[in-house]
């Protein structure tokens, strides 16, 4: 019932219990839940980075592709943007995927006379500060109702040409340039955090360009599934991706996120948002403690 | 500059500029998508319908 990776030994129903941590969690908050699955193996499990990172985004398929198919359903996704997203986005993965595996050999970095490994720095920071930004929004700013006006937020009015129209989006004249480096950094993160990239592009969509939050669901969940597919290929292809992992994750995550879903009902999206914002707070505490420790 | 200097600008360079090329690509077919629906229909061939 263990598996060894890179001579860490994992115990498997270790990981069957976290995906169903994760799946609970991602259930009750209308999250993919790949963004907590990989600083919780790593911190929890001692899983190895890469392999945490591989696994959680192969896992993000799955529920990636469930929403996929609810939201094309409903319509509400505006392909224009998907459209001028996805070249930066796949890019931005590749990138991502390649970084991750460089920093390994890159050795370690000293500061404040403690010697930290450069990848393990750069991924735990990154987790940190992304993490720590979400918490911010999850607390303070409500989520823009479905039906609200549509206002152009500070990256829809970029007044950096070729403009693009998002008609489905209620908004006109966006710069292609702004929507393109979004992408590109969404998909870097991807890429090297093992995140499906929804956690990063609904909240840019919603505040930075003045997407209702359908639209922004239904558009975002095109993006999360592209890079989440590209993202397990290059990481099956560099051997980040190890099945004995992600099975037992998948699992534990299907099983459980129903009940989450149902667990739900019975709280107010105030209330949700903010237990967020504490599930985040949390998570970057124990990645600081393990950095440190 | 060292070759390992330009290698990093090449390659930084090519990060902005790959995003950047796609979108420009993708707001140029959007606009044409744009301009031909906005076209008066006057300005397209008048179809005989008469048999």
């Amino acid at each position: 019932m263990e598996l060894l990776l890179d001579g860490h030994s994992v115990w498997l129903p270790a990981v069957a219990a976290l995906g169903l941590a994760v799946g609970l969690i991602a259930g009750m908050f209308g999250v993919g839940g790949g963004f907590l699955m990989v600083p919780l193996m790593h911190v929890t499990l001692g899983v190895p980075l890469r392999y945490a990172v591989g696994a959680a985004l192969c896992q993000t398929i799955a529920t990636g592709l469930g929403a996929f198919l609810r939201y094309r359903k409903l319509g509400f996704a505006e392909w224009r943007f998907d459209m001028v997203a996805m070249g930066g986005s796949l890019f931005g993965v590749f990138l991502g995927t390649r970084l991750l595996n460089a920093m390994e050999f890159m050795g370690s970095v000293e500061i404040g006379g403690r010697s930290f490994l450069l990848q393990r720095l750069v991924v735990i920071g990154a987790y940190c500060v992304l993490f720590s930004w979400l918490a911010v929004l999850m607390w303070f700013r409500s989520t823009p109702s479905a039906d609200a006006s549509v206002v152009p937020g500070p990256l829809a009015r970029l007044k950096i040409p070729p403009f693009v129209n998002l008609p489905s989006a209620g908004l006109f004249g966006v710069s292609a340039l702004a929507i393109a480096y979004v992408a590109l950094l969404n998909g870097l993160l991807a890429g090297l955090l093992g995140i499906g990239g929804g956690i990063v592009m609904i909240p840019i969509m919603l505040y930075g360009f003045g997407f209702n939050i359908r639209c922004a669901a239904g558009s975002g969940i095109i993006i999360v599934l592209a890079v989440t597919v590209l993202g397990t290929v290059e990481h099956v292809r560099v051997g980040d991706v190890h099945l004995g992992l992600v099975i037992p994750l998948m699992v534990g995550a299907a099983l459980s996120a129903q009940v989450g879903a149902t667990l739900t009902r019975s709280l107010s999206g105030t209330t949700l948002r903010r237990w967020l914002a504490v599930v985040l707070v949390v998570t970057v505490v124990a990645l600081v403690f393990k950095l440190l420790g | 500059m060292s070759g390992e200097g330009w290698n990093f600008w090449v390659y930084l360079a090519t990060c902005l500029a790959v995003p950047a090329a796609w979108g420009v690509c993708s707001a140029w077919l959007f606009g044409r998508l744009d301009k031909r629906a906005a076209k008066p229909a006057d300005d397209r061939p008048v179809v005989d319908y008469n048999i």
